[in-house]
């Protein structure tokens, strides 16, 4: 694979976490109340089960398009985007948050093209009414985009996903059903899997002997824990750091969620999860694992509480669990000690195409003299007529990707902004924030930019 | 002997500038000297550069304080602007004291003129009190980059908080007018610093973080 499109699979990647990772609150939140409410949960509750269903059919695509188009073009990108997302949520049968995540990104996109070309003709004091019109209609425009085209094309691309592994269920090979539901579970098709194939015929085959292996496939905390412990270990930045506790989330709390933002972020890790997968459900079947009924959430907990009673059944599940966070393990510690790139390698500018419409200035936490950078780089760009762009301050710990954005830091912490902010992003250093040529350079670019 | 005692100055949690005092040995006792007039620019901007090669790495800023006839001199016009040409990765910032010397307002704003085209920050020092009014302090809002108020003038008074409170809000408001950052020194305790902080300071300065220690450029 060559490094361009090494590149340009990790860019889509990246804008796909960069969507999940600040809504994974939501998952958890529907996750556990379904953990209680749903009809085969602790406690089940049908009318409190509807804030659970109602939250995925709505909400999480809602937050995923709103967070999507935000990132690429703002807060009007966002709105446009979520009401982009209702096309899809509105027609979409099973696939709407696989659809509110093309739809998000694509938004902040047409909204930020929308206004590069409006721009030049508005005249003073009328902007605010252009931006609004112009988001209102562009966001039923895509709406309807959305209903009628991106709809039918996410459901038919579930669908077709779905027959495959149905196919391969009918075939016996009931293990290699992992190579199609591992990348179809961090696309969140899951639900459209598990509720559309694997449940009802694991149903079928639990009412005839009381258990059914399929109940396992796409449950298995086990690759998922496999992936995150191994960026516990050979991870890198931020991702390193927070893999131990989503670990914890995941295998105990059922939350597969968490750990897909972490596969989408390197797409190669993909094969861990299928060769976890693949092995976890191989497992199961040779030892005739199954659970009695529909474990959700996929956690460990809820899978040993509807496992059959018997040791051997138990000795089973957990073989099978345990065969595929090895096996995941093994392979994305090999992805991750591969695929890390050396921040000394990064160049301090990268080029892009993309025009800069926000300037962060970052530090560390607790640092003021970034805050006094805005205010001294703000009195400059006063001089600047007719270019519009903000200029903020914020510590690298609150940095999320925005290819709209110049980041300005000090030298010796270029490399810990990359580690927050991975990918191809717009960096200059200064060695002092109070006096530095790096502002006259922004100026600069600002004026080519204009041209 | 002369050299300089630097005092930290805080922007948020970060330590990111010292204020200079000079100082005077004389026998074992560091001392305030009587006559700062006898220092010619030379003399300062020397041990000034030797002070800067001493200073931490993540130290940005050093500001030295003049009277108002050595602000306006022209052996410190012309020696401070070409310190900091010296000098592209510090921050040089002059402040200029209170103490009433006669000096006439355009001349001030006119020194002020040539340190900042020379790069240099001007700060006023202790807005409000002796000659840093209100007048001058407008009419060298122009070439300024930091207005500083004294919380420890006010210590001594009763009545600390209703009287410290206004003068706060009012210099508070003249630095965000004028576009200035606003800074106050003079923190001895919590107290201070919980009924300070309500006024947004930019920069931060006193004992209660950090007394003035000697630099050693031996």
């Amino acid at each position: 694979m060559t490094t361009s499109i090494r590149k340009q699979i990790t860019k889509v990647g990246t804008v796909l976490t960069d969507m999940v990772m600040p809504n994974i609150a939501a998952f958890i939140a529907c996750g556990l109340l379904a953990a209680v409410c749903a009809p085969h949960g602790w406690w089940p509750n049908a009318d409190i089960y509807r804030v659970v269903s109602l939250s995925q059919a709505y909400l999480i695509p809602m937050l995923l398009a709103f967070t999507g188009g935000s990132n690429v073009g703002g807060h009007r990108g966002g709105v446009v985007a979520a009401i982009t997302a209702m096309g899809v949520i509105s027609t979409a049968q099973s696939a709407a948050i696989l659809g509110a995540m093309i739809a998000g990104p694509v938004a902040g996109w047409a909204v930020n093209a929308v206004d590069d070309w409006l721009r030049p003709h508005v005249k003073q004091g009328f902007e605010m009414l252009v931006n609004n019109f112009s988001a209102g209609i562009l966001g039923i425009l895509l709406a309807l985009a959305s209903y009628y085209g991106l709809a039918p094309v996410v459901d038919a691309g579930a669908s077709l996903l779905a027959s495959g592994v149905a196919n391969l269920i009918a075939w016996h090979l009931l293990p290699l059903a992992n190579v199609i539901i591992e990348p179809a579970k961090v696309l969140f098709l899951n639900n459209a899997l598990n509720h559309g194939i694997l449940t009802p015929l694991g149903m079928q085959a639990a009412d005839q002997v009381g258990k059914s292996v399929l109940f396992l496939v796409e449950t298995n905390p086990g690759p998922g824990l496999g992936i995150l412990l191994a960026f516990h270990y050979f991870g890198h930045g931020h991702s390193q750091k927070s893999a131990g506790n989503a670990a914890i989330i995941e295998f105990f709390g059922g939350i597969h969620e968490i750990y897909f933002p972490y596969v989408l972020s390197q797409p190669a890790l993909l094969l861990a999860a299928i060769a976890g997968g693949v092995a976890g459900t191989f497992t199961f079947s040779s030892l005739d694992a199954g659970l009695t009924t529909v474990a959700s959430p996929g956690s460990i907990i809820s899978i040993l509480l509807l496992t059959p009673h018997g040791l051997g059944s138990f000795l089973a599940v957990v073989a099978g669990v345990l065969a595929a966070a090895v096996i995941s393990f093994g392979v994305a510690s090999v992805v991750l000690k591969y695929s890390h790139q050396p921040a000394s390698d990064v160049e301090v500018i990268q080029p892009s195409k993309h025009a800069i419409r926000k300037i962060i200035i970052t530090g560390t936490q607790g640092m003021g003299t970034p805050q006094m950078a805005v205010t001294l780089l703000q009195a400059k760009l006063k001089n600047l007529n007719d270019i519009t762009v903000s200029v903020v301050a914020q510590p690298i710990s609150e940095l999320t990707p925005d290819q709209n954005a110049l980041f300005i830091t000090r030298d010796d912490l270029v490399s810990v902004v990359h580690d927050q902010v991975p990918g191809e992003i717009r960096i200059l250093a200064v060695t002092n924030y109070l006096k530095s040529p790096v502002y006259d350079q922004v100026l600069a670019m600002l004026q080519a930019q204009k041209q | 002997m002369i050299r300089f005692w630097g005092q930290p100055k805080y922007a948020q949690a970060e330590r990111f500038a010292l204020e200079l005092f000079l100082r005077e040995k004389i026998g074992d006792q560091w001392t305030f000297p009587q006559d700062f007039g006898r220092f010619n620019a030379k003399d300062i901007t020397t041990l000034l550069q030797q002070t800067v090669a001493a200073v931490p790495k993540a130290i940005q800023m050093v500001s030295i304080n003049l009277d108002q006839p050595e602000f306006a001199r022209a052996d410190y016009l012309k020696a401070l602007p070409q310190l900091q040409a010296q000098l592209p990765e510090m921050q040089l910032c002059v402040e200029l004291t209170e103490r009433p010397n006669g000096v006439a307002i355009s001349a001030l704003v006119a020194a002020a003129k040539v340190y900042q085209a020379g790069g240099l920050w001007v700060c006023i020092d202790d807005v409000g009190t002796g000659d840093n009014q209100p007048e001058l302090v407008q009419a060298l809002a122009p070439y300024v980059q930091e207005y500083k108020f004294a919380l420890q003038n006010f210590h001594d008074q009763k009545d600390f908080i209703t009287l410290v409170s206004p003068l706060l809000q009012f210099w508070r408001e003249q630095a965000q007018l004028a576009g200035v950052f606003f800074a106050i020194e003079g923190f001895e305790n919590k107290a201070d610093l919980k009924i300070a902080t309500n006024y947004q300071p930019d920069i931060m300065q006193g004992y209660y973080f950090g007394r003035p220690q000697l630099i050693d450029v031996s």
